[in-house]
């Protein structure tokens, strides 16, 4: 049992702690960033403009339909072929803002699609024009019921995130393959503390979530 | 087109464990999936709490620690090679995304059904095996899909681990021919050969569904 | 001088034709009742007015715009003609007070302190004052249908469009509802358009009764006349089937 502790001098966990630092933070800005691309492909879609939103469909479901780990190694290793070089944290934030926005943009469309067609009538005889109708009144409303699946999605980014080992990004799991990778007997006692951390930020979210979901039942 | 006529075979050969990652994994999940959605729905309250623990901490674990757990950890008891650990964990993994949309469909099915099949002397086994299971599985086709699409999407996790499948195989034609824009598009279409006509499909079933309702 | 005028006018969902021929004036201050069996087309006209279902063919004047022109800004007509629906459509995600304020605040851009006045003596004149602050999930349907016509009036508008105002509505309530609209047909001079089975309603306030089946308008009389003796057929037989309910 000493030997499993023996792991966690005072180095080590923090150097663990600043990996969780970078996931959380990879995490928080992909989220907003893919919730606001994620929001107006999602607006693209339910306005169903011709062809417009059709084509933009159709990119939507090869992002989606791609892996996550295939869109962080072609951002990192083979836009820098076409001249685009950008660092690991970055190139890390738009591939996972990239994947996140063709998810988001589906939650989105959805959630604009469950308000009542009554709400943009109201406000449409009332005189509003379309973009205060959706400003004001129909997002709010989509918003708000979207809440616990975004909140999925940000549980979901917080774990995809340990894709970005693969490329280095010194996050969480990276760190601890730095640790363990000094002395195999640490493999098992850092593992399972990733697992716990790993576990307890993202049942909290789900917590999160499942609570605003019974308040807006 | 050079690049993929020279790197043929390989790709082939990624894909062919690609495609048989994810069919064991498929298999695999649903048979445990099934499983765990049963279990959190039992009047056992032991049965429901495993059911329950298993759920929640798959789901909140990234699926890399578990391929790593495998292929680092249990590999050193029981001998086994990247691609079995990778396949186990996605196995895993999937499982308890798979026991949360067959428990839905389970509780999308008014309680009546069972009264029903109770009241008749079936068993709850039985009852849940001719009449729950059919109809919660219908329900919930077009999650399970979603399900098996992320499923092919995340086999990708062998790579991590030797484990031969396409995303492997494409690093190391991109590291060897150093066109890795050429070797990650190739890949990428290899990979919707499975999965889009898979969402176009589901997309269409879930329209189905609606109009239906 | 016409307030709403139809000219021919055709309306199509798909291969099926709504709006048959449809001539139609209304004046400015008059107040019309549309009435008709189900599926006549009676929502599908009164919807056209404020182009919420657009016209394949035909002129539609409101206002002096013409709605089949497509340089015509619909939102101009809009503002000018409110209307009132069969399930109230009221904001969900704002209070009584600002489902109120909110349009003329965003299209008239009027004063805020002068908006609210405005507002609170719409929601005396609805007799809802003491709601002003709750959400429309807690009002009664004929509370809501009261805030739905309050929120019209704000805009004053210079035509109101009513759709089975009282369709959704309990009986208890259906009073209050018809009350409100009964003095608003009295005290102002707008033009008021209203679709509805209540008919000791249309016998006390309308000028007019417009009666349509299979999208066509089959019978346009004044009131008297209409109730006392329709020419068309059909109108009788949907007078006596809906006055013996
Ligand atoms: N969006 C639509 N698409 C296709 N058909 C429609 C649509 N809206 C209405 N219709 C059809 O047009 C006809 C007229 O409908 P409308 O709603 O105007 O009737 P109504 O007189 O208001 O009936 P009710 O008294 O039931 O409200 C009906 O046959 C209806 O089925
Ligand atoms: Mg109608």
């Amino acid at each position: 049992m000493s030997g499993f502790f023996s792991a966690f001098t005072e180095a080590n966990l923090g150097y663990l702690m600043g990996g969780l630092g970078i996931t959380v933070g990879v995490s928080i800005i992909s989220v907003v960033l893919s919730l606001i691309f994620g929001s107006i492909i999602g607006i693209v879609f339910f306005e169903k403009i011709p062809y417009f939103s059709s084509f933009v469909g159709t990119i939507n479901n090869i992002v989606r339909n791609l892996p996550l780990l295939l869109i962080i190694f072609f951002t990192y290793f083979a836009l820098p072929q076409l001249g685009l070089h950008l660092p690991i944290f970055w190139a890390t934030v738009v591939a996972m803002t990239v994947f996140q926005s063709a998810m988001l943009a589906e939650i989105v469309r959805g959630g604009l699609e469950a308000v009542d067609v009554g709400q943009f009538e109201g406000a449409r005889a009332n005189g509003l024009t379309n973009m205060q109708t959706m400003w004001h009144i129909v997002l709010p409303q989509a918003y708000k019921k979207m809440i616990p699946p975004i909140i999925s999605q940000l549980i979901s980014l917080v774990k995809d995130t340990s894709l970005a080992s693969g490329i280095v990004l010194a996050e969480l799991t990276y760190r601890g393959q730095i640790i363990y990778a000094q002395n195999t007997n640490f493999i098992v006692p850092v593992l399972v503390v990733m697992t716990l951390v790993y576990f307890l930020l993202n049942y909290g979210l789900s917590l999160i979530a499942k609570w605003f979901d019974h308040k807006l039942a | 087109m050079s690049l993929f006529e020279q790197n043929f075979s390989v790709f082939l050969q990624g894909f062919g464990h690609t495609l048989l990652a994810s069919i064991f994994a498929l298999v695999g999940s649903l048979i445990l999936g099934t499983i765990f959605a049963i279990m959190q729905v039992t009047n056992s309250r032991t049965a429901r709490s495993i059911g329950n623990i298993y759920v929640q901490v798959f789901r909140n674990i990234p699926l890399l620690i578990i391929t790593l757990f495998f292929y680092l950890a249990v590999a050193k008891v029981i001998k086994m090679t990247g691609f079995t650990a990778g396949t186990i964990a996605l196995t895993l993994y999937t499982s308890a995304f798979i026991a949360e949309s067959v428990r839905a469909g389970i509780l999308s099915i008014e309680a009546g059904q069972m009264e029903g099949a109770r009241a008749n002397g079936l068993t709850f086994g039985q009852a849940m095996r001719v009449i729950i299971l059919p109809q919660a599985f219908k329900v919930a086709i077009p999650s399970l899909g979603n399900q098996f699409i992320n499923l092919v999407k995340n086999s990708s996790i062998l790579a991590f681990v030797g484990g031969l499948d396409l995303m492997y195989q494409g690093n190391i034609v991109a590291a060897n021919s150093f066109d890795t824009f050429t070797t990650y598009i190739i890949i990428g279409l290899f990979y919707l050969v499975i999965t889009l006509p898979l969402s176009y499909y589901i997309q269409h079933l879930e329209h189905k569904l609606k109009k239906n309702a | 001088m016409s307030m709403i005028e139809f000219k021919d006018v055709q309306k199509y969902y798909g291969d099926f034709h709504a709006l048959h021929d449809v001539n139609l004036k209304i004046d400015a201050g008059e107040t019309v009742v549309l009435i008709g069996p189900s599926g006549s087309g009676k929502s599908t006209l009164i919807r056209t007015i404020n182009g919420l279902e657009e016209i394949e063919e035909g002129q539609l004047l409101v206002d002096g715009f013409d709605l089949h022109d497509p340089k015509t800004d619909i939102n101009k007509i809009r503002k000018n003609v409110g209307m009132v629906f069969q399930h109230f459509n009221l904001y969900n995600n704002k209070t009584v007070l600002e489902n109120i304020m909110l349009a003329p605040r965003l299209v008239l851009h009027r004063d805020e302190a002068e908006n609210k006045r405005i507002a609170m003596e719409l929601l005396e004149q609805v007799g809802l004052a003491d709601k002003a602050n709750s959400m429309p999930a807690a009002l009664s349907g004929g509370q809501k249908q009261r805030v739905a016509i309050a929120r019209s009036l704000a805009m004053k508008p210079k035509a109101l469009l009513f759709d089975e105002p009282t369709s959704a509505l309990d009986p208890e309530m259906i009073g209050d509802v018809l009350d409100v609209m009964r003095d608003i047909a009295r005290d102002s001079d707008m033009t008021l358009l209203v679709v509805t089975h209540e008919m000791s309603f249309a016998k006390a306030v309308a000028d007019r009764v417009i009666f349509m089946a299979d999208g066509r308008i089959l019978e346009d009389s004044s009131t008297e006349a209409f109730f006392e003796n329709p020419t068309e057929p059909r109108a009788k037989k949907f007078l006596s089937q809906v006055e013996h309910h």
